[in-house]
């Protein structure tokens, strides 16, 4: 995956192996109340995430697929 | 209209310091229905969840697992040659799971290796791209430079029909010259994917560059046909009836009389931009400058007239 802060990659492999937990985090349109929800649940897991970690994520994640070809 | 699929789909493929790797997205809920795939992930990838939230894996750990899921039918073409429109029309079919241009399946034919090794992979991804279940077509069009790989396609999946769309090369290369695609620009291509070098006069311009690359698009259709029982040559001026009345039967595809109005109105928008209706007019070889007429006389003509030859044969049956 492109993220590369450490807590937010594990709690992203958390979610992926886990389609129970999704249920809270799908269809938030609002940027900012999908990187405060994400924040809200990484930290039910025990994992440190700011919602800045999850704006870079989603960042890091859109630039991987635009640069795809590279 | 192709079903949306509840699934992961591979969205990427490249290559780190452990090998080629497979980037996944979930599409549930995604419909599969723009013009082209990437229009799809693109609308996908605008849910934060979607674009957060992707799964990574080797692309060898999808070639062990890969099941026999063959595509229905393949569609090559030349470029500029109707073959969009051919995807569109086959997508307004109920069930059907057509797919334009997928980028993982040119990553993986990018990726040099023996025949076998990229047939191998070409499987992987190709089943990893299909749908689900196999209630309906599944037809997978191809990028422009896909037939200089055919024979990858003819081992990965020797028993699918496929079709090559084209047109004279005088229109394409007129059209590729207004807005140019990847495979148009010289060297983006590598040498290996090319085969023998291309036949190009010292210093070639671009127009000679892009007609001797559309003659080589050609020349590969044409040893296509020779080599594969399973073909069909489409040229555009065919269409949109040569959807119905050939290529779907070729695919083996029965289309219910009741999908044939939804079929031929996809016919009245743009393939590429279906808020656009369809312009129609003559071929852009009109528009085609002197140094144009000449590329593709002294570069690409006699492939194009070998192909029609070819085509014209067949057409006339046996």
């Amino acid at each position: 995956m492109a993220v590369s802060e450490p807590d937010l990659a594990a709690f992203v492999e958390l979610v992926v192996a886990d389609p129970a937990a999704w249920s809270q985090l799908q269809g938030i349109g609002s940027r900012d109340e999908f990187c405060s929800a994400v924040a809200a649940a990484a930290a039910h897991r025990g994992l440190d995430v700011t919602e800045d970690d999850v704006t870079r994520g989603l960042v890091a994640a859109r630039r991987a697929w635009l640069e795809r070809w590279v | 209209m192709s079903r949306a699929q509840a699934r992961w789909t591979p969205i990427k493929v490249a290559t780190n310091g452990g090998g080629p790797y497979v980037d996944w997205c979930w599409t549930d809920g995604v419909r599969f229905d723009d013009p082209f795939f990437t229009q799809t992930i693109e609308r996908g990838l605008r849910d934060p969840f979607r674009l957060l939230f992707q799964r990574r894996t080797w692309l060898n750990e999808i070639e062990a697992e890969a099941e026999a899921r063959p595509p229905t039918g393949l569609v090559f073409h030349l470029s500029r040659s109707g073959s969009t429109l051919v995807s569109r029309m086959l997508q307004t079919l109920p069930d059907a799971w057509v797919l334009s241009e997928p980028g993982p399946v040119d990553s993986v034919l990018a990726i040099p290796g023996a025949l076998a090794e990229r047939a191998g992979r070409l499987r992987a991804i190709v089943s990893a791209l299909g749908p689900d279940t196999a209630t309906g077509p599944y037809v997978l069009k191809l990028d422009a430079w896909a037939v200089l790989d055919f024979e990858v396609f003819e081992e990965a999946f020797p028993a699918v029909p496929w079709v090559f769309c084209y047109r004279h090369p005088g229109d394409v290369l007129v059209s590729q010259s207004l807005q140019g695609s990847y495979h148009m620009i010289p060297d983006t291509l590598p040498a290996w994917r090319l085969g023998e070098p291309l036949a190009l006069p010292a210093q070639p311009t671009l127009d000679e560059y892009g007609a001797a690359m559309l003659a080589r698009l050609l020349d590969r259709a044409m040893r296509a046909a020779e080599r594969s029982s399973r073909g069909l040559l489409v040229h555009h001026d065919q269409l949109p009836g040569a959807v119905l009345d050939r290529t779907a039967p070729h695919f083996g595809i029965q289309v219910p009389a009741s999908q044939v109005g939804a079929i031929l109105e996809t016919t009245l928008w743009d393939a590429k931009n279906p808020v656009l209706p369809y312009a129609g007019g003559p071929g852009r070889r009109v528009d085609a400058t002197p140094e144009q007429v000449d590329a593709i006389d002294r570069l690409a003509m006699a492939s194009y007239m070998r192909l029609e030859r070819t085509r014209e044969l067949a057409d006339a049956g046996p």
